[in-house]
């Protein structure tokens, strides 16, 4: 558990995100604390300089003059799009600065008259199309819809999240990366709950086709629980909806598409829970 | 040891050198001002509409840093052109993830440039063996005078201000930033441990901003 922090300690935190050198549960009492702290976001921006400077002290050397050319070419060969993809079953885990929708359409003032859009949508030629068209915005009105709420979905887990930590009977147990995953996770809940969440940092994105899945294990056995995707951005936050102070284990490991209810695959991390008192 | 070799000072910026000028769209002459960064953010705004002109826009402000950056930490051109080119499509696909709340344009990128060369690194088999002693020697760069110039004054500061920090705080620093080393590898690289590790490099990170003063802001605004 972590106790209150002084100011120079958020300060290192700080340093240490500059880097990307924060645990998960340090990731989260910092979101915490920064939100209400001008201090904290003025060096969060002097920081940022610094890292600038510091890029710029590298040595200076000339890009191949064909760079430039082949990234527009690349750039001119995919269609642009402004809205972040979502995950492909809409489960992500932290999604970066979200897409603000995009803006509605002036109605034309000297659009047609109500009659005048029905009667020409009355004739046969145009009734297709417009069925097609009614089609393509009602599935792209649903995707947008979808992302909405997928962002609120993931936000309120990460509230969930930061306000376990924030109660002090909170424990929290670190799972360590295995096979190099490079991942580091903290599992944060609330004895006597299912108040229970998984914090990971360094996760990769979800391999095509597979999912990240929590599992609890105790003496009855291994567990299987939620199967996420994630992008790699930010900090995975996940619930295991279970109350972990019964466990002895908690890992993530990585499975096909719809997770595994038998023996678990490849541990991407893994820790031992600490003995219920 | 991985230290650095910062004795390459910026006054060799300017020896044996044949630069010929070109004149990008818009380039980086001065101190990056609170009007740079506003035209900054405006370039990504464009981008994140499908603006690819303001792509380029970008390219000629951050192009050959970027590279350099990139470069300084894989230690292979073509490395280093493919994630240059990495970084300006995810900025091409996601330039409305930005957010100005939390640091810069350029501090955006270079954090883009910083990340998918670690990730590089990682997933070659021998990026833990490899060496990471940084050879900062100074090689014709920019085509800009001016902006070679500007480039070379910001590094001097910046060098300067490493120097000034204490010997351990420096190379741990240096190791975490240009060496794309984990802070679990500075510390064994340097045979200390992990803690002391995070705290020689956050600490080192502070002062170093402290050092920097105004010429942070200079950058950040």
């Amino acid at each position: 558990m972590i106790g209150e922090m002084d100011h120079d300690e958020y300060l290192q935190l700080l340093a240490g995100e500059a880097l990307d050198d924060l645990d998960a549960v340090e990731v989260a009492r910092l979101s915490a604390h920064r939100d209400g702290c001008a201090a904290c976001a003025a060096a969060t921006m002097d920081l940022d300089g610094t890292l600038v400077a510091l890029a710029l002290a590298a040595p200076q050397r000339a890009a191949p003059g064909a760079l430039e050319a082949r990234i527009l070419a690349a750039a001119a060969a995919e269609p642009h799009t402004s809205v972040a993809k979502p995950a492909a079953d809409g489960r992500a885990g932290v999604p970066a600065t979200p897409t603000p929708p995009a803006p509605t359409l002036p109605r034309s003032a000297d659009a047609p008259s109500r009659g005048g859009w029905t009667s020409w949508l009355r004739r046969p030629q145009f009734a297709l199309a417009a069925a097609g068209l009614a089609v393509v915005l009602a599935v792209a009105s649903l995707s947008l819809a979808s992302q909405v709420s997928d962002l609120n979905a993931t936000l309120k887990v990460q509230d969930a999240a930061i306000a376990i930590l924030a109660n002090p009977s909170h424990v929290a147990a670190p799972l360590a990366p295995e096979d190099g995953s490079g991942a580091t996770a903290t599992a944060v809940y609330l004895p006597d709950s299912t108040q229970s969440f998984v914090m990971a940092s360094g996760l990769a994105p979800t391999p095509a086709g597979k999912v990240y899945q929590l599992w609890a294990a105790d003496a009855a056995g291994v567990h299987p629980l939620g199967t996420y995707t994630f992008d790699g951005n930010g900090t995975f936050v996940a619930p295991f909806g279970v109350d972990l102070s019964t466990a002895a284990a908690a890992m993530i490991t990585l499975e096909p598409t719809g997770g595994s209810t038998g023996e678990p695959g490849p541990q991407v991390v893994f820790g031992n829970l600490p003995a219920s008192t | 040891m991985g230290m650095i070799d910062l004795t390459a000072g910026v006054g060799n910026v300017w020896q044996n050198r044949t630069v010929t000028r070109q004149e990008p769209t818009l380039p980086v002459r001065e101190p990056p001002s609170a009007e740079q960064r506003a035209i900054e953010v405006a370039l990504l705004g464009r981008v994140r509409d499908g603006d690819a002109s303001a792509l380029s826009d970008l390219y000629a402000r951050f192009g050959g840093p970027l590279y350099s950056l990139a470069y300084q930490i894989v230690r292979d051109a073509g490395a280093a052109e493919d994630i240059v080119q990495e970084v300006f499509m995810a900025v091409w696909r996601s330039a409305g993830r930005f957010d100005p709340t939390k640091g810069s344009p350029a501090g955006w990128l270079f954090s883009l440039a910083r990340h998918k060369s670690i990730d590089l690194l990682r997933r070659e088999t021998t990026a833990r063996s490899r060496s990471v002693d940084v050879d900062l020697t100074l090689e014709p760069a920019a085509e800009d005078v001016e902006q070679e110039a500007w480039l070379g004054i910001r590094r001097d500061r910046t060098l300067h201000s490493l120097e000034a920090l204490p010997a351990a705080q420096r190379e741990a620093v240096e190791l975490a930033f240009f060496g794309g080393l984990t802070h679990v590898e500075v510390a064994e690289r340097l045979g200390i441990p992990l803690g002391t590790a995070k705290t020689r490099i956050r600490t080192g990170l502070l002062r170093l901003r402290d050092l920097l003063g105004d010429s942070v802001s200079e950058v950040a605004t």
